[in-house]
Formats: structure tokens, sequence, C-alpha cells
């Protein structure tokens, strides 16, 4: 009985092991891809310049649609932010998805919208559009109100609406820099193959906002979005630039991303019942062209950024991260014949079993490999200095990858100026390892229970709103 | 025989491989983050002194680039004063300044750039294609003339980027004599944005008619360049490329990319006899290139239009609709429109938008 209990703990170690170097191994790689795309990605910069795009008179219409729920506290600077964008003809659909606070009066007052007769050029099904206003003050703003039905819904109402040949998914919470919508439009002029690009979301907590324009860029204050900054740079500089350039980009966020209306109608929007519906939205557009042969390229691009306030608080933070595994449980049952499938190319034979193996089922490892880990311990199983050597090595890959992708950051944008934040960076790097790292895991693990409950909450989202110069 | 023995597994000692591979990693892995922290905070420190160092020269360069441009100082004083290291970057900062200057100031950089454009040209061949693109950007601003050559050459660069760049120096209205060389070497720039690629060529005028026309009529050329081609005549209202339009709509099994840029092209130009073609698109499987027809029949108008436009006003494409009902209104057919907008129609609404839409520009 014992010799039975001790080799499932030894199969069990052996599993965890065997994860941990097939994860941090796929970081590492997608790393080296980045640090590749990154420094190619600088010299194509300057190769073309930005105003010369901007100049050209084939840049096409975009119609930014913004779900807005609750948002009060940050709408009114969102919208100012987003009407001061550089680029040549573009449109903003605000979609007021059954508010319960005052979000449709402070834009009404801001903006003095009119309601104005403007009929849906799709069918996506969506709940009911109980009016549609144009701001007078601004004719490219448009606010279209609508009964509660979740953001995919929202967001497929503004689709319904849209009649340019791009769109752009915007969070209401976030603030575009300037430039955003010229560079993250860039690889459709490059390629006309592109149906969807995203780009980068980076943290306004701690930043100095004036007229929807971030004018300082600093490190927050509070410890957890602190945490989330360097979680931020290394899900996107090292994660998604590196996934661009294996050209396996499954993801798309739905707090920035610009996709190819035609497209996304085709596919019949956003799955309204998805909780992950960017994600879903990325696999369901792959597949689409994928199964009707037709060329199509998605693309990451790391320089336009979306600027998004993240939680401060435990709970929020749970919630929200418990909400994302859930989504991405989702995703990964609803097209479960992508996985491992030679029809998908690397998206079923790459990004998908990295989404299926090791990120839904990630959590389910690490959390009991915890556990398992405290148990060998204290029933001294196995000897401290190996355990404890063993647990060094696991955390000190993850760190290695954290520095990586700091000095991706540092090699790249340099969005954070002072020495002081680059050194603290790094330092979080190691103290994520302390706690933060055990506590996501816990999250996400807790997704999955919630999936397995049936759980389809979003769960509220507290905003403090920008801090103001 | 056992295979596995779960006791040792958990009994590793230093003279295990494992162990020894485990304590191996950390200290490599030691090694790589303290290399990594040390690289970043030298590549920190390399960046701000560049940084700084630029500004500083951009601050001496500054002043004394505005006296060279009042004709206070001569070319020669400036010029002297650069170090071969600091090349392109000077080139880079004339570059900015000069794009945003025209007529005399714009020549005088020129002038002051000339004496080291030769050794970016050197550049051209062996650089990344980014950097080449780079660099013949700055040639293509500042010395188009002594290096129209390598301009043109580089059209079939290996890299599309850099081509993209040279189509881009020569697509301009004041270069016209290279819009027959600009046509012939769009299979280069293909998968850019064809759009873009229209638009660069109808910003040339008039010079780049004839090659197109030649294009469009051109049924062995590739349905996307008589694509393009139809959409640049149509940008540029040519009227003698509207019979040439009509003939290709003519021809059965078009794509529907180029149904739709020839369809464009009659809207823009069409004459009412060419109505009929037109008509014969109006039940496309394609709902793009049924809304490009209805919307070319609106834009060339007409009784006989009506009708055909009141039909379209039912098909299931709001597209198609929407077209249809902007061509009534451009046909002026308010009034009839406004009893749409009062009935039960299913496109009431629509109408409705419309009617406002006309108001609003109004």
């Amino acid at each position: 009985m014992k010799e039975a209990f001790l080799a499932f703990l030894a199969v069990f170690h052996m599993i965890v092991l065997v994860y941990y170097v097939v994860l941090n191994g796929y970081y590492l790689v997608t790393s080296l891809f980045a640090f590749w795309a990154l420094r190619r990605h600088a010299r194509r910069e300057a190769s073309i310049d930005i105003d010369d795009l901007i100049a050209t008179a084939g840049a096409p219409a975009v119609t930014l649609i913004v779900p807005a729920y609750n948002e009060s506290a940050t709408i009114e600077e969102a919208s100012r932010s987003l009407l001061s964008l550089q680029y040549p003809e573009y449109e903003i659909l605000i979609v007021n998805d059954g508010s319960t606070d005052n979000t449709l009066e402070v834009l009404r007052r801001a903006y003095r919208l009119v309601p104005t007769p403007r009929y849906p050029m799709a069918r996506i099904p969506t709940a009911h559009v109980r009016g549609v206003y144009q701001s007078r003050t601004h004719p490219n703003l448009w606010v279209i109100d609508k009964e509660n039905g979740k953001r995919a819904d929202a967001i497929n109402a503004g689709i319904n609406y849209c009649r340019t040949p791009l769109l752009c998914i915007v969070d209401a919470d976030g603030i575009l820099e300037r430039d955003a919508l010229i560079r993250i439009v860039r690889p459709f002029l490059e390629d006309d193959r592109t149906i969807a690009t995203g780009g980068i979301i980076r943290i306004v907590n701690g930043c100095v906002v004036r007229d929807g324009v971030v004018q300082e860029v600093r490190m927050p204050r509070n410890i957890l979005a602190k945490f989330q900054v360097l979680e931020y740079l290394r899900a996107f500089l090292a994660g998604r630039v590196g996934w661009d350039a294996l050209k396996i980009m499954l993801l798309i966020s739905g707090a920035f991303g610009m996709f190819r209306r035609s497209l996304v109608v085709a596919v019949g929007g956003l799955a309204h019942d998805s909780i992950g519906e960017d994600l879903e939205l990325t696999v369901r557009l792959h597949r689409y062209c994928r199964e009707r042969g037709m060329p199509y390229a998605i693309h990451f691009v790391p320089d336009p950024v979306a600027w998004t306030e993240v939680p401060e608080t435990i709970a929020t933070l749970g919630r929200q991260r418990d909400r994302w595994h859930r989504g991405l449980i989702d995703t990964m049952r609803r097209h479960i014949r992508v996985l491992l499938n030679p029809r998908y190319g690397r998206i079923g034979l790459v990004a998908f079993p990295y989404f299926f193996f090791l990120e839904m089922l990630g959590p389910v490892i690490e959390f009991t490999g915890y556990i398992v880990f405290a148990l060998v311990l204290a029933l001294g199983i196995a000897q401290l200095p190996f355990v404890l050597l063993f647990l060094a090595v696991t955390i000190l890959f993850g760190t290695v990858l954290s520095f990586a992708a700091v000095g991706l950051e540092e090699l790249s944008f340099r969005r954070y100026p002072r020495i002081r934040d680059l050194l603290e960076l790094f330092l979080l790097a190691i103290l994520e390892n302390l706690g933060y790292r055990q506590i996501h895991t816990y999250f996400r693990f807790r997704g999955i229970i919630s999936y397995l409950r049936g759980q389809t909450g979003w769960g509220h989202m507290e905003r403090k709103g920008f801090r103001k110069a | 025989m056992k295979w596995f023995d779960p006791t040792r597994f958990f009994n590793i000692t230093y003279d295990d491989l494992l162990f020894r591979l485990v304590v191996d990693s950390l200290l490599v892995l030691s090694l790589l983050a303290s290399g990594l922290v040390i690289l970043a905070i030298l590549l920190r420190i390399r960046n701000d002194r560049i940084q700084r160092t630029r500004q500083q020269l951009e601050a001496a360069w500054r002043p004394l680039l505005m006296e060279v441009l009042t004709g206070e100082r001569l070319l020669a004083d400036l010029q002297q004063r650069i170090a071969p290291k600091h090349r392109f970057f000077f080139l880079e900062f004339v570059y900015r300044f000069a794009r945003r200057v025209q007529g005399q100031d714009f020549h005088t950089l020129c002038l002051l750039a000339r004496p080291f454009l030769p050794h970016i040209r050197d550049e051209l061949k062996k650089s990344t294609p980014e950097e080449r693109a780079r660099r013949l950007q700055i040639l293509g601003l500042l010395g188009f003339e002594d290096y129209r050559d390598e301009i043109i050459a580089a059209l079939d660069d290996p890299s599309p980027l850099v081509a993209i760049v040279a189509f881009r120096q020569l697509a301009r209205p004041d270069r016209p004599e290279h819009a027959p060389l600009l046509v012939q070497k769009l299979p280069r720039v293909r998968r850019f944005s064809h759009e873009m690629l229209a638009s660069l060529l109808a910003g040339m005028g008039t010079s780049v008619l004839p090659p197109l026309r030649e294009a469009l009529c051109d049924p062995a050329r590739p349905a996307w360049i008589r694509a393009i081609a139809a959409d640049v005549l149509a940008r540029l209202n040519d009227a003698t490329a509207g019979p040439l339009a009509a003939q290709a709509l003519r021809n059965a099994g078009l794509s529907s990319e180029l149904a739709t840029a020839l369809l464009r092209l009659l809207g823009a130009v069409g004459t009412p006899e060419m109505l009929s073609v037109i008509a014969s698109y109006l039940e496309h499987p394609e709902e793009a290139v049924r809304a490009e027809a209805v919307r070319a029949l609106g834009q060339i108008g007409g009784p006989e239009s009506v009708p055909l436009l009141l039909k379209a006003l039912d098909d299931p494409s709001p597209w198609v609709a929407f077209f249809a009902a902007t061509g009534l209104q451009q046909t002026g057919q308010n009034e009839l429109l406004r009893q749409i907008a009062e009935s039960e129609h299913p496109r009431h609404d629509l109408v409705r938008q419309v009617l406002a839409e006309e108001r609003l520009a109004v």
C-alpha cells in the first residue's frame, strides 16, 4: 500500500516536472522569437514613417466599438481620448449595455446626444436596442442604448450598426494613445490578407492622465497592480510578440483589437453566451478561414497602446481571473476539434494545444502540485535539500522569463522612464513567486471549479477612475 | 523486473543524475538571471546616453540649421561640424525637417544633405531590409534626382518592404514619367493593401491614366491588377474608361473583386446607356457586387433606374437596400422616400435614416 502511494507521488512529481519543463521551454522559445521580432519591429517602424501612413488616403475607415456597462467613472475621459485619435476617418459607437448607473446621462450631458435614425447593416441577434443617439458636438460619436445582454451582446449590437470595412473593439475603461489606431491598422495596409490585429494593453494605475491622455507613465502604488504590470509585460511582449513571430496568434484581446467587419459578420459576430468572447472569436476566425481555404493573417502589433485599469483588490482580481479561466475552458470545449488536428496547421498543432494543456489544465497541475509537495515534505518522504533545490529551479526559471520580459521592454519601448522603475520590475519578478503566483494559480483553479458548477456571471469590477494631473 | 523505484525517486543523493541536473540548472539559471539584470541595466545606461547625445547634438545643430535656412550661415559651416560617426543621425535630423518644409527651404536642406548621401547609398546593398528601406526613404526625399536609378532599381529588391518604399517615392504627382513603370511593377507590391496602392497611383494624377486603361482592357492581366486599375480610374473620374469598363463587365465569369471595381468605375463615369450592363449584376450572388451595382445605378440616375432601385430596396442585404435608398434620394425621389418612411415597408427605418442624413448634410 505504502509502495503504491509512493509510486503515485513519484509519478505525479514526474508529471509536474515535465509540465514545468514544457511550459518554461515554451515560454523560452516564444521569448527568443519575441526578441527577434521586436528588434525587427523597431527597424521596420523606422523604415516607413507613421506620418506617411496617416497621409495615405488608402487608410480604411474604422469604427470603434466601445461596450459600456456601469462605466460612469471613466466613460467621459475614455471617450475624450477616443475623440482625439490621429486617424483620417473614424466613427465611435459607444454601446450602453443597460447600465444601472448614470453612464448614459454622463454621455448625454458631455456630448449633447440627440436621438438619430440609424439602420443596422447586419442582423446579428442581440438584446433590444432602445435608442440610437448622435453627438451634436462630435458628429462621429454615436451612442447605442440597449437592454443588458453582457459584453459580447453589446459588441454585436455595435457590429450591427458598423458601416466601415474595419471595426475596432475597445474597452470603455481604456485609454488609447493618439496614434494607436494608425499603428494597429498598419498590418492591414502592409498585408492584404490581414483579418485581425491586436494591440498591447498597458496598465494605467499610477499613471497621470489629463484630458484623456496619459501624460506621465509611472508604476502603480498598489502592490497587486505592480505585479500585474509585470504580468502584462510578460504576456504581451514575451508571449504575443513571440506568437506573432511564430504565426500562432490565437488571442486578440477584446480590450483592443481590430477586425475586418465583413468577416466578423460572416462568422456571426461574437458568441453571446461565451465568457471569453475575445479568444472564442479569434479561434472561430481561424477556423472559418482555414476550413474554407482562405488566405488570411492575424497579427499582434506591439506599439499601439491601450491603457487600462487593473484590479487593486484580491477579491476583484480573483473574480476577473476566475472569469478569464472560465472563458478559456468554454472556448477550448467549443472548439475541441481543433486540438491536435493537422487540418488547422500550426493553430491546431501548436497554439491550441498550448492553451489546452498548459493554460487550461496548468492550474490543476500547479495547484495540486503545491499540495502534494507540502504533503511529501510533511510526511518526510523526500529529502528536504532536493525538494528545495527543485523548487528553487522552477522559481528561478520563471524569474528568468520575467527578467527577459523586462529586458524586452527595455530593448523596445522603455515606457517606464526611471531607473528605479526598472529595478522595481526586477524585484517584482522575484517577489511574485512568494505569494502572487500561488494566489493566481488558486484563482484559475477556482475558475475550473466555477465552470464545472455552471457559473456564467461576470463579477463586479470596481472602477476608481484615472489619476488626474 | 522493477522499471521504476519510487523509494529511490524520493531519496535522490548528489550522486544521482537528476540531482546534479537540478543543481546545474540552478547555477545556469542564476547566471542567466544575473546576466539579464546586468544586460538590462547596461542597455538602459547605453540608451540613455545615446538619447542624451542625440539631444545635445540636435540642440547644437538646430540653431545652426536655422541660420543656414535664413542665409546667415554657409552650408559648409554646418557640414564641416558633422563628425563621420554622426552622419546618419544628421541625415535623419535633416530628413525630419525636410518633410515639413517646401520650396527654397527644402532645396537648401537637400543641398545640406548632399555630401552625406553617398555613404548611405553604399549601405543600400548590405543592410537588412528595414535598414535599406530607411536609407532609401532618406535618399528619395533628400536626393531623388541624384539617386533616381537606385530608387528605380529598388523596385526589384527582394524585400517587398523596400519595394513599397521605392514605389511610394516614385508615385508622386511631380514624377509622372514613372507611371507606366509603376503599373508594370505592381506585382512586386501585391501583398500590400490594394486600396493603398490605388490611392498612391491616383495621387500621380492623369499621367497614370494611359497605362491603367491598357491594364483594364487586357484580360491576360491578373484580375487584382485590373481591379486596382478600375479603382484608380474611378478616383480620377476618367470618362474614357467608362465604355472600357462596360465592355469588360459584359464578359461572364469576372471575379467579384474585379466586378465590384468595374461597377464602382461605372458609378463614377458611366452614362445611362450603360444601365443595362449594370442591371445584369443586380442578381449577382455576392452581396458586395449587388451593392456596388445598385450604387452605380443611383449615381448614374435617370428615370430608368428608379424601378430597379425600388426593387433593390427589397434585397435581403441591408447594404444593397441602403444604396438603393441613397440612389433614390440622389435621383430626386424624396417624396417617394418620405412615403416609404411613413409606411409599413420593411425598410422604412433605413429610408428614414437616409432622409435624416440628407437633412444633416444640408
